[in-house]
């Protein structure tokens, strides 16, 4: 990979919470803290991978990164600039620099445009190109993503799921981006399908240099993609660190039982696995979140001080943080080094 | 064999739609068997015919659907020649599904309670209070922490997980022999995945329950069954045991989809994948379903149908490279 040297996006204390208040003038208060004090750094060129269960927040920080949800507190430095201290029309600008790749990609085409109006949108919007030159450059993007020219002509439902998220990617292509925020880019597609888009994904980003922030819950599709993998439990990003550490030492018990409820694909795994102790019971409710620690209700490990401080994010290795009083210092016990290499 | 028969034998199975354009052959031929107490999977990709299948078996294939050939034994007596009534009784006592959006299956104005004593009373015929106690009973099995709450809350109060557990209840309180779950796991969380799928696991061996098992994910399935059928274009083309199937597939189809899961250990290298995209049922290509897509396809491919070939008891292949 290439060396990450300057910051292209960082995420600085990032809170964002809804308000839920019910009730003749509010009195029921009630807040969701979806985004809670997150800070995290994307250097160019890498893709950064952020999983979590559903509901630990993580399209809420997506949405927070592409401007499109003003934080409670905290900043969005792209490429230097504080893009929520920019006015409507500079941060129009600036977006240039920063596309999003949305998961489902039925709901994110206009059913009543052409493919070539769709591509055609962005660069019509920021008046890129016109008459010949738009025509060229539309040509050229479809066949950037593997689709044929002819496509241009045809709407989206005459496409299959894999093709229409090729078509989205060629739209967010289209103004030349730095970063592009991939939302569940392949949750909605078949398995044979998601290979493709996450060659097609590493394909383009070799090509344009491109950063990536990409967010999914399948674990397997992240690794794949990923330099550095962070993990967010209830708004709160327990772990992050370079992939390999992340899943061959995770150091947070919740990163520990995320990885050992994947499903492996290899059957033998099943046979010789001793039984493995993971997290039960539910992802408690976000509006009441757990006080200290926020995953010590489901925490095996969690002792008397982790229900009353919530526990700082400190360097564990070389390339890792992880948010935990206790963190796990000695490799994944329950897996040896043949079944590591198999989980996926 | 005799003291080995088999409690499902699909034979010859072949649903149609019949529909304004035209007649959509959504699966054919499908031939298999289930044993008393197994758990099979049937994988395969959106379109492949998966939940036609597991529909047909239920009997709950609506017009323009239809059953056009094929037979379904349970238990030797023909499904597809049933009364509605005597249909009914089966799918009461005897067959159980699980739907994949648990949210969907419940009746949004009743309480979980009431979903669980109206089964209970409708299949075993015993009182209201029995059925509570039995209702209590259910919900302590499949691992709910607090059945109080969770007996007086209405659907939209509980979490997708638990409310998939409320469905596995509601689905094997009345013992069935079959239980059908078509991607009970996929709307869910990994972690509640897990959770549900090893409740799902010691409640069939508990309760000597069969279980045809229909997912996408081959980490479920070789985490859940001993058996797997591939399904692509609305045929099987792969019967294998879960073993076989992950080290020596036969189906360049079935190959083509252990390759395109990404592993950890080829993290750097590119993902093998399958080109093209899924066929749709209405529009499927000529000879082996498959031909476009395979990287092995030769000319005999194009115009013909590979027939099932029996390799060895428990593995079968519908590929005509396999043909002696």
């Amino acid at each position: 990979m290439t060396a990450h040297t300057s910051p292209l996006l960082e995420i600085k204390d990032i809170t964002k919470s809804f308000d839920f208040s019910k009730g003749w003038m509010k009195k029921k208060q009630q807040f969701l803290t979806a985004v809670n004090n997150v800070s995290l750094t994307i250097y160019e060129g890498e893709t950064v991978g952020i999983v979590g269960e559903s509901g630990c927040g993580k399209s809420t920080l997506a949405n927070v990164v592409m401007g499109v949800l003003p934080p409670d507190e905290g900043k969005i430095m792209f490429n230097g600039t504080d893009i929520f201290s920019l006015s409507k029309k500079e941060l129009k600008n600036k977006r240039k620099g920063f596309q999003m790749v949305f998961q489902d990609p039925s709901s994110s085409l206009n059913p009543r445009m052409k493919v070539f109006d769709i591509i055609a949108e962005p660069l019509r919007a920021y008046k890129m190109a016109v008459g010949e030159r738009l025509i060229e450059e539309v040509e050229s993007l479809l066949t950037n993503v593997g689709l044929d020219i002819s496509y241009k002509e045809r709407y989206p439902h005459e496409f299959s799921g894999g093709q229409r998220q090729r078509i989205v990617i060629a739209r967010a292509l289209a103004l030349k981006p730095k970063l592009i925020v991939c939302d569940e880019p392949v949750s909605a597609l078949d398995v044979s399908i998601q290979a493709q888009i996450l060659n097609l994904l590493q394909e383009l980003q070799e090509r344009y240099s491109l950063t990536y922030l990409f967010i999914g819950h399948g674990l397997p599709s992240v690794h794949y993609i990923s330099d550095r993998i962070a993990v967010m439990y209830l708004g709160e990003i327990v772990e992050i660190g370079k992939k390999d550490v992340i899943f061959n030492n995770p150091a947070h018990p919740y990163t520990r039982a995320l990885l050992s409820s994947i499903p492996v694909p290899d059957p033998d795994h099943h046979e010789n696995r001793p039984q493995e102790s993971y997290i039960l019971g539910d992802m408690p409710n976000p509006t009441d979140p757990p006080s200290g620690c926020k995953f010590h209700t489901r925490c095996p490990i969690a002792q008397d001080i982790c229900k009353e401080k919530s526990p700082a994010p400190a360097s564990v290795r070389d390339n890792q943080e992880a948010a935990c009083h206790f963190p796990i210092m000695e490799p994944a016990a329950e897996l040896s080094q043949e079944q590591r290499a198999s989980v996926y | 064999m005799e003291s080995n028969q088999p409690l499902l034998e699909v034979e010859h199975l072949s649903t149609h739609f019949f529909t304004e354009n035209g007649v959509v052959p959504s699966i054919n031929d499908i031939t298999f068997s289930i044993a008393p107490g197994e758990i099979v999977a049937l994988v395969g990709e959106s379109g492949s015919g998966k939940s036609v299948t597991s529909m047909s078996i239920m009997g709950l294939v609506e017009s323009p659907g239809k059953i056009v050939n094929g037979r379904i034994l349970f238990n030797n007596q023909d499904l597809t020649a049933l009364s509605y009534r005597k249909y009914q009784k089966i799918r009461r006592n005897d067959i159980s599904m699980v739907f994949q959006e648990p949210l969907t299956a419940l009746n949004p104005v009743f309480s979980i309670g009431f979903h669980l004593v109206e089964t209970i009373i409708v299949q075993q015929k015993v009182s209201k209070k029995k059925a509570k106690a039995i209702a209590f009973e259910w919900l302590e099995k499949v691992r709910i922490p607090n059945p109080k709450e969770v007996f007086a809350s209405y659907p939209h109060e509980l979490s997708g997980g638990m409310r998939q557990r409320v469905m596995i209840a509601m689905a094997l309180s009345s013992h069935p022999r079959l239980l059908i779950a078509d991607e009970p796991t996929t709307a869910l969380d990994v972690t509640i995945q897990k959770q549900i799928l090893d409740v799902m696991k010691t409640l069939s061996k508990e309760l000597d329950t069969a279980i045809l098992f229909i997912t996408h994910d081959l980490g479920v399935v070789a985490e859940m069954v001993d058996r797997v059928m591939v399904m692509y274009g609305g045929e099987i083309v792969e019967t294998s045991s879960v073993k076989q199937l992950f080290h020596t597939p036969k189906h360049p189809y079935s190959e083509g989809l252990l390759k395109s899961t990404p592993k950890i250990q080829q993290s750097d290298e590119k993902l093998d994948t399958i080109g093209g995209a899924v066929p749709s049922p209405a529009n499927l290509p000529t000879g082996c379903k498959f031909h476009p897509r395979c990287p092995k396809a030769f000319d005999r491919c194009t115009s013909e149908h590979p027939s099932l070939i029996n390799l060895n008891n428990e593995n079968q292949v519908r590929c005509l490279l396999y043909e002696s």
